[in-house]
This record gives structure tokens, sequence and C-alpha cells, in this order.
């Protein structure tokens, strides 16, 4: 993409609808029922017929969600246009809504159902299933199994190269903490104190327990339709202003080879951001809320430093003084992140953008919000969108 | 065996990587470089991926690097490795250019420290490992 070029899917489509399962953690539903569940809450919400959606997306990672054919077949949708089933987990959730706005702008589709589900406490769980690939003969041996120890490692070389401590691990999880008790779906929702947090055991050093996404069970989905479609529609529209993807240079062989990547203190987002900001015609201070893709603490201060919201070393400071928390200059993560709201794969962290643009986050409702950014993923590859309130 | 692993995920080594897993029962520790301009890189590939070459060489490595990142693991997220913690995985710049990762004995490290490649058997499987100190 030409950076100064706006794509040609901005301004074309908008969130609407939005349903959630219930976040638990030992559900007696499959994962085919949740998706069917809050795909039905979410046309519900915002009244639109099943027989009008002609496109569904989505996306799993080793083999954990359901296929768009059986979420169609169960929700007896329609002959459709268009859909997609991506494979690679954290980083798809915004290229998934992307993908849709492109589908949309190009008229293959005109109103795309968006799921992800997944059973990922009691059944398949990201964080430490074992799955064979390229490189796992290069990590499973010797013990490197699983995304904690990986993000781990990149969060070590990030504390020593930028003087972040463990104090700035623990800032970002008491920050969201504070937004998470204003959500009532969120799972972890009590504040943290620090010597609470310094209690907490290690899973792998530098991370305890609280720095790590809780897995849960459940699904979260949404609605993409074409803006003028979306205006007819029971809810405001979260106009689809901006997004981006990117590979990065040397990405390795798979989703968890971090041999090649020439720098464990800077993620995609780095590379996402200017082509994220181009795409909406914004900067950074245009920017209202921020939902920062967050399996563990430290990828919101890389998010921060990414995105250009503070500079490189600064974002522990940022967020110990307050800023990213209710009342703040810029609100991150507020529902409390997939830290404490549970580990719906950041299509949750997606879906709170929208109510927060459409002004439906209740308790946590950041007055004014006319913009939010919104990540997906935090190592090699990753997605963002800017969404925008309805003028 | 080594003290610090008392058990091992048997690697699936596949036709890229046979003769990586060759060397190190051998005893060395082979690497690949791309023939036209000299890349060494990791893991083993038909492609070098700083500059797409498929003309790949098998060097051995000096065994000298530095420390670039590490973890101490304390809660095993793979039954294998239960018995083993706490246990540490040293992500490893070699001096020839390319990054790996390996088991070190548990003690204090940081990012820059020297260390020296070593070989060693658990449950007859062949692993590279490092050593503080040149």
């Amino acid at each position: 993409m030409n950076a100064k070029t706006r794509p040609s899917f901005v301004g074309k489509a908008a969130i609407t609808g939005i349903g959630y399962t219930a976040f638990t953690d030992r559900t007696p539903r499959s994962v085919l029922s949740q998706a069917l569940d809050a795909s039905r809450k979410a046309l519900d919400d915002c009244g639109l017929a099943a027989s009008r959606v002609d496109g569904v997306c989505s996306y799993g990672l080793f083999n954990d969600s359901v296929t768009s054919q059986a979420v169609a077949t169960g929700l007896a949708l329609r002959e459709l246009s268009y859909t997609l089933d991506l494979n690679n987990g954290g980083s798809q959730p915004c290229f998934a809504v992307l993908n849709a706005a492109m589908a949309i702008a190009s008229g293959m589709a005109t109103n795309v159902l968006i799921y992800r589900s997944l059973n990922g406490r009691s059944g398949k769980k990201v964080g430490s299933t074992r799955f064979e690939s390229p490189s796992s003969q290069f990590r499973y041996p010797i013990g490197l199994t699983a995304y904690p120890q990986y993000i781990a490692m990149w969060a070590r070389r990030y504390m020593y190269e930028t003087g972040t401590t463990e104090e700035d691990l623990a800032a970002v999880v008491m920050r969201q903490r504070e937004w998470a008790a204003k959500n009532p779906r969120a799972v972890r929702r009590d504040l943290m104190t620090l010597d609470a947090y310094f209690g907490r055991e290690y899973v792998v050093e530098p991370f305890r327990t609280v720095d790590c996404t809780v897995e849960v069970d459940g699904a979260v989905a949404l609605v993409v339709s074409a803006v003028d479609r979306a205006r007819d529609q029971k809810v405001p529209p979260a106009i689809i202003d901006g997004g981006a993807w990117v590979t990065g240079r040397k990405a390795g062989l798979d989703v968890a080879d971090i041999h090649t990547w020439p720098d464990f203190t800077k993620n995609c987002q780095h590379l996402l951001a200017p082509r994220l900001f181009a795409s909406a015609g914004l900067t950074p201070a245009d920017i209202d809320v921020a939902e920062i893709y967050d399996c563990f603490s430290p990828a919101v201060l890389y998010g921060l430093e990414a995105l250009g919201f503070v500079g490189r070393g600064a974002a522990g400071a940022f967020v110990r003084e307050g800023h990213t928390a209710p009342g703040g200059s810029l609100p991150v993560n507020t529902h409390g992140g997939l830290l404490n709201e549970g580990y719906v794969h950041g299509l949750n962290t997606v879906t709170e953008a929208a109510l927060q643009i459409q002004g439906r986050s209740g308790d946590r409702q950041v007055a004014g919000a006319q913009t939010c950014a919104v990540t997906s993923g935090v190592l090699v590859d990753g997605s963002a969108l800017i969404l925008r309130k309805d003028s | 065996m080594a003290p610090f692993q008392h058990a091992v995920v048997v690697p699936d080594e596949d036709l890229d990587t046979a003769w990586f897993w060759d060397g190190l029962r051998a005893g060395t520790v082979l690497i690949p470089r791309c023939r036209p301009e000299g890349h060494h890189f990791f893991p083993p590939s038909p492609g070098c991926p700083e500059c797409g070459s498929g003309d790949i060489d098998r060097v051995p490595v000096t065994g000298r690097g530095v420390v670039y990142s590490w973890v101490v693991v304390h809660r095993a997220l793979d039954p294998a490795y239960v018995a083993d913690v706490p246990y540490t995985v040293v992500a490893v710049t070699l001096e020839e250019g390319p990054r790996v990762f390996g088991r070190i004995e548990n003690g204090p490290l940081s990012c820059g420290d020297p260390v020296t490649a070593t070989i060693y058997d658990v449950d007859g499987v062949t692993l590279l490992g490092f050593e503080r100190g040149r």
C-alpha cells in the first residue's frame, strides 16, 4: 500500500451489532453452540434479519474453532457470496473486520457476520497446546513450549534495553483492573495493589499469573455492514475509517517461530502504525481511546510506543502515572483487556472498541469518544483498525 | 544426562532439518549458510531469509555467542518438563549472526553475557545447549 493513499475500503463499512456469550471456565456447550449463540445475539442487537447476511468470516488457531460453513448452516443462512476462515490466531481479529470491509467495498457482500468461538479453558488451550510446525522441533525439545515463554523472552530484552521494570508490568495490570471493575463481563474484576501483584507466583519470569490473559470458554460476534445499510439498523454504526495488516520481514516459519525476528523490543505494531494512521488520515493525537491487544501485560507497553502515543521506553511511566486508566488522557483497554475480561482471542477487544464508538460501554464509557485505535497481534504479524463515530 | 533437563519431547526432524540433528549426534553444531552471499541463518530452511537464495551450504559454528535474552520457567506448560522447573532457556546470538535457543544452568544472567555451545543427551535425544563463559 502506498502510505500516502487511503485504501478504497475506508468509510464504506461499519461495525453494528455485537453479541457475547458468558465467559466461563467450563461450559457444557460446544464451540459451535457458542458461536451460534453469540451470532444470534449480534444479529438481534442490530435488528438485522439472518436472511440479510451474505458473508461470514472467522479465525482460529490450532483447529480450535468451527468453520463459517458450519455457522452458516446452524443459523440457516441463505446462499452466501463471501466466506473466509482465517487461521493465525491473535493477529487476525482486526484483519477479519478489514476483510469484511474490503468485501463490502468491492461489492462482494453487504452484511458480513464475524465470530470467534473457543472453549479456550476447558478445551484446547492456546497457551499450552502442543502442536507440530516447522519450528517446533527447535522449541519443544528444550522446554520452550508456549506463548507465555516466547513473549517473556521478548519482554526480558525489552526491559533490558528500555529500563522498564516489573513495577511497570504491575501498573498495566493494576490500571486495567480499574477498567475491569466496571465491566460485568470481566472474569477478573478485583482491584489489585502492588503488594498483591508481587505476591502472585511467576509462570515464567518476568510474568506472574496476572500478567497473562485469563483463558475462557466463550464466543463473541459482530456484524459489519455497508455504511448505508448500517444506518438503518438499531444501533449506531462504528465506521471503519482505517486499517492495516503487516507481516514483518523475516517473520519466521510459523506462528510460534521467533528465531529470525530482528528485534524483540519492537513488534508488528511498530510496522503497522505508519500505514494505519495514513489509511485514516489521522495522527496519534487524534485518537480518543486505544484498545491494544494484550495477551500479556508488556504488549500494552509495546503498543503504546509503537502507535506513537509515547516515546521509546516511556510507556511504563505513562501507565504508572494513570494516563491509561479511567479518567486518564488516553483510556486504554476499557474492557479490562484480555488480561481481565478473558481471552476471546482479541475479537472482544474489537467489540469493545466498537461499543466505545457507539456510546454503549456503560459505566466505562469514555465521554465524547469519537475515534478509537484497536490492534491485533503482538509478535511478527498483525492488524489494526481505526473506528470513528458516524458524523 | 544434563542436570537441568530430565525429559524431552522428541524433535520432529524433517526433510529440511535432518542434517542439523545428524550433525549434533556426530558432535558438531552445523548451521545453514547461503553460498551466493554467505548469510548464516537458523533454523535450517531451503531458502535464505536474507537474500532468498536456494543454494545452501552447511557449516560448523565456533560455538561462541552472547546472551540476547532468556526466560526462567517456573510453571511447566508442557507435562514433559514438570520435573525440570525452575529451568532457564536462553536466546543466544551466535558469533556467525543467527539466533538460537537452548537450555543453560539456572543462575544470574544478563544480556551480552558470553556463552559457549554444548551438546548433551536426554533419553537418547541429542540437543544443543549453552554454558556460561568462553
